[in-house]
């Protein structure tokens, strides 16, 4: 799992059942927008993240074109959180399995 | 001599009575009384014996006559009931005839009611019928918005399956077109990034403020862009990114980005396309890890 997954997967569950659009992740996640569609696209596909458009009312009463909205789904947020978990996890247990050099007796 | 003139004159009334009434019959007590009166008996005895007959053939003939009367009005009669009962038989052939057109205008009646109710019955067939296709038609229009949606995702199966079943020539061939554009976008951007940067450190210091200003609506370049870059995605999702892509540029254009801001924001977009593309065409796997 990449870095900025971790940080798009950070974004959602810091607000869990809160639902984000595109500029706003980008925003709370500090990646750019070339970077965070494809991220959700992957998530969406593996079903992590479930996204919709927004009401039309609403986004006529605010003047602008609606937008599409992200949320994070139970499931993937059981499994985002499982993940991030074992990323953060330290790898000192591979470190020791590298073989080193041995050291000189000069 | 008054007894003679008597029965002379009487006899000669009972004469005129036979001729008036020819069917009475000669009586026989007076033939009697003509045969004694004139041979032994005495006066006074014929005189008694006449006039004794003479009441009898008055009576007689009385009673004649009133059976004479009797039977003229029992023929009286008889003729009347004749004609009564041809009356009657006048009236029971034509009471006959009126039951026999009751009939015939019945069974017609019955015929033409029959034949209205078997065309209101096919009528009403028909109407059923009708209905019966109206409904199929219903039935067949509700799913063929299903049938669509499902045609159009086995559709986008078949064609993700024979991209992946394809010859490898074929997919670097069919791959080549959308990489050309890519690189060509990818070139465009990285060029207007470059022009941005250069254009940032040669900017005077109220420029910013006259572009916040003057950024009203989206740029024209930048809605260029992220058509392109839309364009690059696959078809299935291609509408959807970009009404998502224009939707964040006017997001963008009124949170007070100007046209630096819009193309920084396209040309980012421009730059993901690629891994976005593989992204969606990607086979999924539920247990797999972003």
């Amino acid at each position: 799992m990449t870095q900025a997954t971790q940080l798009v997967l950070r974004t959602f569950l810091g607000e869990p059942g809160q639902e984000m659009y595109g500029l706003q992740i980008c925003s709370r996640a500090g990646l750019p927008s070339g970077t965070i569609h494809p991220i959700l696209a992957r998530l969406e596909g593996l079903g992590w993240v479930e996204s919709f458009w927004e009401d039309e009312g609403n986004a006529r009463a605010g003047g602008r074109p609606r937008r599409r909205y992200y949320r994070l789904t139970r499931e993937g947020a059981e499994r985002a959180a499982v993940a991030l978990h074992r990323a953060a996890a330290p790898v000192g247990g591979i470190r020791q399995m590298r073989t080193r050099p041995a050291g000189g007796l000069a | 001599v008054n007894a003679d003139r008597y029965f002379a004159h009487e006899y000669e009334r009972e004469r005129e009575d036979r001729r008036d009434h020819r069917r009475l019959a000669p009586s026989p007590l007076m033939s009697i009384a003509l045969t004694r009166s004139t041979s032994f008996l005495d006066e006074n005895s014929q005189n008694r014996y006449l006039y004794f007959a003479i009441r009898q053939f008055r009576d007689r003939a009385s009673g004649l006559g009133i059976a004479i009367a009797l039977s003229r009005e029992r023929s009286l009669s008889i003729e009347c009931a004749r004609s009564r009962l041809a009356t009657l038989h006048e009236a029971i052939g034509h009471a006959y005839g009126r039951i026999r057109d009751i009939e015939t205008d019945s069974s017609a009646l019955e015929r033409d009611q029959d034949r209205k109710c078997a065309r209101r019955l096919s009528r009403a067939t028909d109407h059923a019928c009708a209905l019966d296709r109206a409904v199929i038609v219903c039935r067949a229009l509700g799913y063929a918005p299903a049938s669509c949606r499902k045609r159009n995702a086995e559709l986008i199966r078949a064609l993700e399956w024979a991209r992946r079943c394809a010859p490898d020539d074929l997919v670097h061939d069919r791959e080549r077109t959308p990489a050309v554009y890519i690189d060509a976008a990818l070139a465009i951007a990285h060029g207007i990034r470059y022009d941005l940067i250069a254009a940032d450190r040669t900017r005077p210091p109220g420029a910013m403020r006259r572009e916040r200003v003057m950024a009203q609506d989206v740029s024209p370049l930048a809605q260029r862009l992220a058509f392109m870059a839309a364009g690059l995605l696959p078809s299935a999702v291609r509408g959807r990114y970009l009404e998502e892509y224009c939707c964040e540029l006017r997001e963008i254009t009124n949170g007070g980005g100007g046209l630096a801001g819009q193309l920084a924001y396209v040309s980012r977009l421009l730059i993901g396309s690629l891994p976005m593309r593989a992204a969606l065409l990607s086979p999924r796997r539920k247990k797999a890890l972003p």
